[in-house]
Parts: C-alpha cells; sequence; structure tokens
C-alpha cells in the first residue's frame, strides 16, 4: 500500500540549504545562492493566518522547500493523530514542499505534548508500531516522507541496532531517510560506537536528505556527553563524517540545521557554502 | 511496551526517573535530565520568547520559575507550541510570588492578545471607500462584526501604559499605579499587529459591534452614554483602523 505513493525525487536544483526562521525570511527572499533552500518546521506554521504563512508563500516561489515534521510522535505508543496528519496535509497541499520529514522518536503521550524528541527501544514490537504509523502517515499525506535518525542521550535495552531498525522500516514501508550526519556523531559517542560503522550500515540510495548541526558537551558530564543543541556551528569532525558520507553514498541535499543562538545570515550562508563546495565538488 | 511510554511520560512529568531502569542500559538518572531539561526549558523559552515583557518585569531567573510551575501545572497539549500559554495570565494572577506585582496578570493578558492577534485568521478589514457614496441609512444598518484579530482588554491598573513602555523603550518610564484602569486595543488589520490604548467610548462601540449591532445602534449606545463623545469622528477612526470585518470575508 505504501508503495502506491510517488517515490522521492528531490528537486535537482537542490544543494545545501538552511533551516528557516523568521528572523532571515527576508534575507532568504532577497538571496540568490545557487542551490539553496529552505527546511521549517510546520508545526510553526499550523496557525489560522499571519505574517508567518505569507512569508513562506513568498519564499516558497523563490526557492524549493522541506517540511520537517516534530510533532508526529511515530515512535509513540499509539496512532498518528488524525487533527495533526490533517493539519500536515493541508500544509502539504499549500506549499507542495519538495520534501518532507519526521523523527523515528516519540514527542506525545496520553494527552501531553513534550515538544522534545524522545528515545525509544529499538525492539521488534515497536518496529512492528513504527512501520504501521509511517504506513499510516504516508497514506493521509499521499507521499512518501524521511525518517531521521535521532540524538541518543539515554541508552535503551534493543534487540537491533538503530541502523538495521531505520533499514527495516525502509524496507517494509518504502520510506526514505533523512540522514543526521551530526546525530550520528553524537548519538556514536554518547554510546562508545564508532560513527564511521554506523554510515556503512546505512542504506545510501534510501538517503533523500541530510542534517548537519552543530553539538556541545553536557553541561554536568562534559565530554562524556554530547548534546544536539542546535545552537553552535558544525563541529570539524562531523564535516570529517560528512565528507567521508557524500564519498560513501553521493550528494544528497544537505541542510544546516540552527534553531538557537542564531547567527546573522551571511555567517550561516558561509556554513552552508562549505557544504555547497562539497556538494558540488561530489558532482563533479 | 505501551508501559515503556507510560513510565518515560510519567518520569518526565514528575523528574524521577528511577522506574526507567528497567529500559535502560545503566542508570537512567544524569543521562535522563537531558530530555526533562529539553522538555521543561522547551516549554518556559517558549513562554518567554512569547511574554517578552512578563520576562523583562520579573527577570529571568524570576521568570523560568514562574514558567516552569505553569508548565507543571498546564503541560502543552496540542502538537504546537505557538500558542501555548492559553492559561498563563490566570496562572499568574494566582501565583503567590508574583502577588505584589497587581498588574502583572494583566500585562501578560495583553502579551497573549499580542500573539492571538499575530496569527489570528487573515481577512481583509472594511475600508473607508467600501461604505464611501452608501445612502446613509444602509450605513447605519450595517452589523459587519469585528475582524478576525481584535482583541480588547480591560485592567483596573494603567496596564497598557506599563506594557507598552516596557515593550518600546529600552529605558522604561516611570509609570504610577495611581494612574488608574486602562483598556487596550490589539488587532492585525493586514501584516503588522497594531495597538492602543482605547478610551470607554470606543471600547463601548466596538463591543457592540461585536455583539452584532450596527453602526446606527452602537453610535446611539455612545450618545447616550458618554453625552460629550461625538460618535461619527469616533467611527471614523475606527473605521481607518481596520477594526471592522470586510465586506468579502
Ligand atoms: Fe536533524
Amino acid at each position: 500500500m505504501a508503495s502506491a505513493h510517488p517515490v522521492l525525487a528531490p528537486a535537482p536544483e537542490m544543494g545545501a540549504g538552511i533551516g528557516l526562521k523568521p528572523q532571515h525570511y527576508r534575507s532568504v527572499l532577497e538571496s540568490r545562492a545557487e542551490g539553496l533552500w529552505a527546511e521549517v518546521h510546520p508545526e510553526n506554521y499550523m496557525t489560522a493566518g499571519g505574517p508567518r504563512l505569507a512569508w513562506l508563500d513568498a519564499i516558497r516561489r523563490e526557492c524549493p522547500l522541506s517540511l520537517h515534521g516534530v510533532a508526529l510522535s511515530l515512535g509513540g505508543a499509539v496512532r498518528p493523530d488524525r487533527g495533526h496528519l490533517n493539519r500536515l496535509r493541508a500544509l502539504a497541499d499549500r506549499y507542495q514542499p519538495a520534501l518532507m520529514s519526521e523523527h523515528l522518536a516519540w514527542c506525545a503521550h496520553d494527552g501531553t505534548y513534550f515538544g522534545d524528541l524522545l528515545p525509544t527501544p529499538y525492539t521488534e514490537a515497536q518496529l512492528d508500531r513504527f512501520c504501521a504509523h509511517i504506513d499510516e502517515t504516508q497514506d493521509a499525506l499521499g507521499r512518501k516522507i524521511l525518517i531521521e535518525n535521532p540524538s541518543i542521550y539515554l541508552p535503551l535495552k534493543s534487540d537491533m541496532t538503530e541502523q538495521v531498525f531505520l533499514a527495516e522500516a525502509v524496507r517494509r514501508t518504502g520510506c526514505g531517510l533523512l540522514l543526521d550526519v551530526n546525530n550520528v556523531f553524537v548519538t556514536s559517542w554518547n554510546l562508545g560506537q564508532d560513527p564511521y560503522s554506523y554510515i556503512d550500515g546505512v542504506p545510501g540510495e534510501a538517503v533523500g536528505e541530510i542534517h548537519l548541526a552543530g553539538h556541545e558537551q553536557d553541561e554536568n558530564l562534559g565530554d562524556q556527553l554530547l548534546i544536539d543543541t542546535h545552537g553552535a556551528p558544525v563541529r570539524d569532525d562531523v564535516w570529517k563524517l560528512y565528507d567521508y558520507t557524500i564519498g560513501k553514498i553521493g550528494p544528497k541535499p544537505t541542510l544546516i540545521e540552527r534553531d538557537s543562538n542564531l547567527p546573522p545570515f551571511d555567517q550561516l550562508m558561509a556554513e552552508r557554502g562549505r557544504a555547497q563546495d562539497i556538494l558540488e565538488a561530489a558532482n563533479g | 511496551m505501551a508501559d515503556f511510554h507510560d513510565i518515560f511520560a510519567r518520569a518526565l512529568k514528575s523528574g524521577d526517573a528511577s522506574a526507567l531502569a528497567d529500559f535502560t542500559e545503566g542508570a537512567p538518572d544524569t543521562k535522563f535530565k537531558v530530555y526533562r531539561n529539553n522538555v521543561v526549558k522547551g516549554a518556559a523559552d517558549t513562554l518567554g520568547d512569547a511574554y517578552p515583557v512578563i520576562k523583562r518585569l520579573v527577570g529571568e531567573q524570576f521568570f523560568q520559575g514562574m514558567a516552569r510551575a505553569y508548565w507543571a501545572a498546564h503541560p502543552p497539549s496540542g502538537r504546537t507550541l505557538t500558542l501555548y500559554g492559553e492559561d498563563f495570565a490566570d496562572f499568574i494572577e494566582l501565583f503567590e510570588p508574583a502577588r505584589p506585582l497587581v498588574y502583572l496578570a494583566d500585562v501578560a493578558r495583553i502579551e497573549r492578545a499580542w500573539l492571538e492577534a499575530h496569527h489570528a485568521p487573515d481577512a481583509l478589514p472594511l475600508k473607508l471607500a467600501d461604505v464611501k457614496g452608501l445612502p446613509p441609512d444602509e450605513l447605519a444598518s450595517m452589523a459587519p462584526g469585528l475582524h478576525p484579530s481584535v482583541r480588547t482588554l480591560a485592567s483596573d491598573c494603567p496596564a497598557f501604559s506599563i506594557w507598552r513602555t516596557n515593550r518600546e523603550d529600552d529605558t522604561v518610564r516611570k509609570i504610577s499605579l495611581e494612574a488608574g484602569g486602562e483598556m487596550t486595543l490589539v488587532h492585525r488589520p493586514l501584516m503588522e499587529v497594531h495597538y492602543r490604548r482605547l478610551s470607554p467610548a470606543d471600547a463601548l462601540f466596538i463591543s457592540r459591534i461585536e455583539a452584532g449591532q450596527d453602526f446606527a445602534t452602537a453610535s446611539n449606545a455612545v450618545a447616550d452614554s458618554f453625552p460629550g463623545v461625538e460618535p461619527a469622528p469616533l467611527f471614523i477612526a475606527l473605521l481607518k483602523e481596520g477594526i471592522f470585518k470586510g465586506r468579502d470575508t
């Protein structure tokens, strides 16, 4: 049933994009950077009206858009919220995004929305439920979505690795992957594993998008625990891992994710330019 | 496995992760705190963005404490935090440590009105050009209702003046609480939120239009209650501001 949906086809002109914040609306609109695209959290646009929606209309006319959801709770105990799916569908119809994505995580339970990407045990039972939730989402949206690997801080007892869990979800639902290279680095560091062998285990043909972001050390545990803050520049270790990833799976639309401690637009674009250069070099 | 989510969710609310030990590799405590902190700080930061004047009035530390207490009593239920904090002003009113700041809850109500107006449905307001040239009795019998972004507030304190100086000025002006009560208008006729202090006559006119009455009835109510006020210029001023709902929306 999932295979009835159109295949993932990122717009060919998508190079390196940036996470779009209201402070940068005007700059993005005026930028003519080659390959630039923008990603937003659709939840921030689930309003009745107002300037955010109008700005996004204008930006969508200039560059490709990605809707990166954070609130579907696909890794949750219960089915995706119907009202939320409907609102997502309405935004997708309005903005015709090139890409749509969600997370291997949960964020709501029993009437409370926690607003954070919470971990799930990688068990058979959880995998069955997760895949059913992806199927339901893809049916409601009428298209395939990408699933992002999370940053893990608290290791949970599991039957399989995260790569196997995700590869199985891809096989069963036809979904694609949003490979967050920073999350791979942070999770591997926190669990004492090798990030390069994580990349080796990812089904590259399923990857439709890559995320790059900054991380910081936990204020109590120091370098024992890295936190994916989206509040700092991409670290050199992560750039290295990104280079390796592109070499391994080929160029993919890549996003610089920055949600807090927002730098000036030019600074963000300089970071984004580094990813654009790597992608162009890989394209030959 | 539903158990896992139940237990994790309960731990997020209580801050006590001990029951999670069955599901984790190693003791959950310190690492669990990262999630708990993300959840609580995320909600408090969202409130801080929505209530910048309240934060300025009470300071970052007090605000964090108050926001965290609000989160514990009113965690978000919707899947977006854009309009989180619906009950924050009422909560502030009953929040014991904030009691000496008698104006705080009403200032929070104005900030909330700003946020709601900002995200309100888009609609064209009734314009002067729409009514120019109408036969007088047709204009008199129009009952357009209010533009969907309009919010009015009444306070026993000079809440509007306090809010405005804290919103606009680097160095806040001194406002005497003796100045008495104020009414506030917040609305977004097009893409920008407008606000000003309302006169009692303005407020009466607006409330009558909101109740579905026509322009003539609202004008008469103003003339009856405020003998010194001319209803016609008051009406024209409100019309120019875009307070009334447009005809085709
Ligand atoms: Fe990410």
